[in-house]
């Protein structure tokens, strides 16, 4: 079991509303779609499971770890190796795109080369925009540079909030191709809001948020038709 | 219940604002303890990166801060020396140079120009960072933003600190001997003599101590306030403001205490 949730509680709003996770597993390669009746609790489920949002009571663990009581320093090896796409991810923005996509890499001195992130730009169209700044580019570039720099992680989680935000529907139905690439072949486990039921097909689980507390489901969503179906896709 | 007394309200407001100032303070000498660790001995992974950054910091705290320092150290040394000479021999003028330049303007001086040029900029920078979730991120990448942002600013202002003091202390020392020249037949070989004859390397060794600690004041300060800032832009202005204020008490504070152990 890559991740476990028991019993845990998180402030969702500063006038004291909370919010509920009664038990939620994910296993290698699982696919997740939450839908929820507010997207802040959607969004705070995504930010629990980055461990962003420190729970206020309950068990929180890592392939048998418990990460509730740990500090920031002891949360960062974990947050390596989550990739988490939220309408709230930032890029660093004293920092061109490029540097952005480098940075972790520059920091952990890794010499693995920067082909990975190339071929990916190149996928999206945004490899002639990467000495902008995030605040001279476009809001889709920026996205795009947000969603290149979470996927060169090799994150064995990847948490999606609304992957349609700012992409046009070409580079959505593309990077949702990805995300089925990534857990079907990779083994990465994804957890995914979207108010586009189309995405759900990447899933094999719902859950659902409601009145600030997590519903699960073990039910497998009957396979549809693929996003982007027809497209000729050059991703490897 | 009983409503409270103006008495009692009165004294909750100045406990509430005792303990909060009490906790801060604790988070201060928290933050300052994990920083002497850090600079101690530095984690390995990213420490090319930090120390890119360092260097970065002293360019912008010490080499671009020169244009700034070095006016405002030779107006106040040509003045100091200027005022002094009219009650004071010329014989004592390197004796009130290095007594009034070297040991107590010099090091607060530079310190209030640092503070005011890289120690606000510090503290806008890391609340912006805060605000707009960069730290956040660098957390995602498995990024220790105490280390990668924190770390270099602390060296960085330190650094930059003490070679401001010592640059600091020679224009003023220079500006007080041109004002001096402007106003007698003092040679520059005999007021150098006199500064030579008073100034001592325990003179030196404290005002570089002061300047480290003020350094360390400087930054340690505008990097707590712009990591605790709250999370809205409106929370910037003031954070900076209390920054500001908060790192002049303490380093009025520290003057005080390395001057009272040293030279009273």
């Amino acid at each position: 079991m890559l991740l476990r949730m028991k019993d845990c509680m998180y402030r969702s709003s500063p006038e004291g509303r909370t919010f509920e996770v009664p038990e939620f597993t994910l296993e290698k390669g699982e696919g997740v779609f939450v839908s929820a009746d507010r997207g802040e609790d959607a969004r705070l489920f995504l930010r629990a499971l980055a461990s962003l949002a420190p729970p206020l009571s309950g068990i929180f663990s890592y392939r048998g770890q418990y990460l509730e009581g740990a500090g920031y320093r002891g949360l960062l090896p974990y947050k390596r190796k989550v990739g988490y796409i939220g309408a709230d991810s930032v890029l660093l923005c004293n920092r061109s795109l490029g540097e952005n996509l480098v940075f972790a890499r520059k920091y952990f001195e890794e010499d693995s080369g920067h082909q990975d992130i190339l071929s990916l730009c190149r996928f999206f169209g945004i490899e002639e925009k990467l000495c902008h700044r995030p605040a001279a580019a476009n809001p889709e570039d920026v996205r795009l540079a947000l969603i290149v720099r979470e996927l060169c992680k090799n994150p064995e989680i990847l948490l999606v909030e609304r992957p349609d935000h700012e992409l046009d529907v070409w580079r959505y139905h593309k990077f949702l191709e990805i995300l089925r690439t990534r857990r079907e072949q990779q083994g990465t486990a994804l957890v995914l809001y979207s108010m586009d039921q189309t995405a759900g097909t990447l899933c094999n689980r719902a859950v659902s948020i409601e009145n600030g507390r997590l519903y699960g489901s073990s039910k497998e969503i009957p396979a549809g038709p693929r996003p982007g179906e027809g497209d000729v896709i050059a991703w490897n | 219940m009983t409503p409270a007394s103006a008495p009692g309200i009165f004294l909750g407001r100045l406990g509430r604002s005792f303990i909060e100032r009490t906790e801060s303070l604790l988070d201060l000498c928290a933050l300052t303890a994990r920083m002497a660790r850090m600079v101690a001995a530095p984690p390995r992974e990213g420490r090319k990166l930090a120390n890119r950054i360092a260097v970065e910091q002293i360019y912008f705290t010490a080499v671009q801060g020169l244009w700034v320092l070095i006016p405002v150290a030779v107006v106040v040394g040509s003045l100091l020396v200027a005022q002094f000479s009219r009650i004071a021999s010329h014989m004592d003028l390197g004796k009130v140079a290095v007594l009034l330049l070297v040991r107590e303007l010099g090091p607060v001086v530079t310190a209030f120009i640092v503070l005011l040029r890289s120690g606000i900029a510090v503290t806008v920078e890391v609340s912006y960072m805060r605000v707009l979730n960069e730290i956040e991120s660098m957390e995602m990448s498995g990024i220790d933003p105490l280390y990668l942002v924190g770390y270099p600013r602390v060296v960085g202002i330190t650094v930059a600190m003490l070679c401001l003091f010592f640059l600091f202390d020679l224009a003023a020392v220079f500006g007080g001997y041109t004002a001096t020249w402007l106003a007698t037949d003092l040679s520059l070989a005999h007021f150098l003599a006199q500064v030579a004859k008073a100034i001592s390397g325990a003179d030196i060794a404290v005002g570089a101590l002061k300047a480290l600690f003020f350094g360390v004041i400087i930054s340690v300060v505008s990097l707590y306030r712009g990591f605790t800032v709250a999370r809205s832009m409106t929370a910037i202005p003031p954070q900076s403001s209390r920054a500001a204020i908060e790192a002049v008490l303490y380093l009025l504070a520290a003057n005080i205490f390395i001057s009272t152990v040293f030279y009273l």
